[in-house]
């Protein structure tokens, strides 16, 4: 495995593709407040997700409801993605020099 | 005459399978190789480390920055990172602890991935050696 076809071959399947693992962070950090949002709503309560809803602070317009569970997703997914691409991307410049 | 011809040609076939069976070895291994790659863990603990610290350091930014999250309770951090607190000096010590942490969160997911791989080229490896020795006695 010595011509540049080979090592471009080598490099490609070696290295993480920053997009996908984007999109994966996104959608777990997405999905778990998503979830953690939707499990407190329906568990009820005289005021559900008391320490949840502080997380409006960083992410506004987010609060502990059915439409707020899926605000929450949409700030996560963002928040995920960038941190996947994040990783994908330096650990490729790191493992791959 | 013709008994021994056939034979002879049986065993030029056999010779040319196996070298043909080498030939395909020597080809898929580094194939192989690389499909098997383990993750680089210390660069992929960089690589969480780096987002780890990003995102504590924005976090403290937001927290110090925003009048809404001044309520936050971000400074609850310093129950586990010591010195950090939710003031500019606090960005620079939440971004190394959560290097710091993040670093070594992703080193050990590198490693957990790496060994769960090694077990299963293992298992691969452990099958196949098996079922070509399956028929080792009917050949003796």
């Amino acid at each position: 495995m010595t011509s540049p076809q080979d090592v471009k071959l080598q490099s490609t399947l070696l290295s993480l593709n920053a997009r996908a693992w984007g999109i994966a962070f996104g959608l777990v950090l997405g999905g778990g407040l998503f979830l953690a949002t939707l499990f407190l709503v329906v568990k009820g309560g005289p005021t559900p997700g008391q320490h949840l809803q502080l997380l409006g602070a960083f992410f506004p317009g987010y609060r502990v409801s059915v439409l707020g569970s899926l605000v929450g997703f949409v700030y996560a997914f963002v928040m995920g993605y960038a941190l996947g691409r994040i990783i994908g991307e330096v650990y490729n410049r790191l493992a791959l020099r | 005459m013709a008994h021994d011809s056939g034979a002879e040609r049986e065993r030029v076939r056999g010779a040319g399978a196996s070298v043909a069976q080498g030939d395909t070895e020597e080809r898929l291994l580094p194939a192989l190789e690389l499909a098997f790659a383990p993750l680089h863990k210390a660069a992929f603990g960089t690589a969480t480390g780096v987002a780890g610290a990003l995102l504590l350091a924005a976090l403290t930014v937001v927290k110090i920055l925003s009048p809404r999250a001044q309520d936050f309770p971000l400074g609850l951090l310093a129950q586990y990172f010591a010195g950090y607190s939710a003031t500019w000096g606090g960005v620079l010590v939440g971004a190394v602890w959560g290097f710091t942490v993040a670093f070594v969160a992703g080193w050990f997911v590198a490693f957990c991935r790496n060994l769960a791989l090694a077990i299963v080229v293992f298992t691969y490896r452990t099958r196949a050696e098996i079922a070509q020795t399956r028929e080792f006695l009917d050949h003796i």
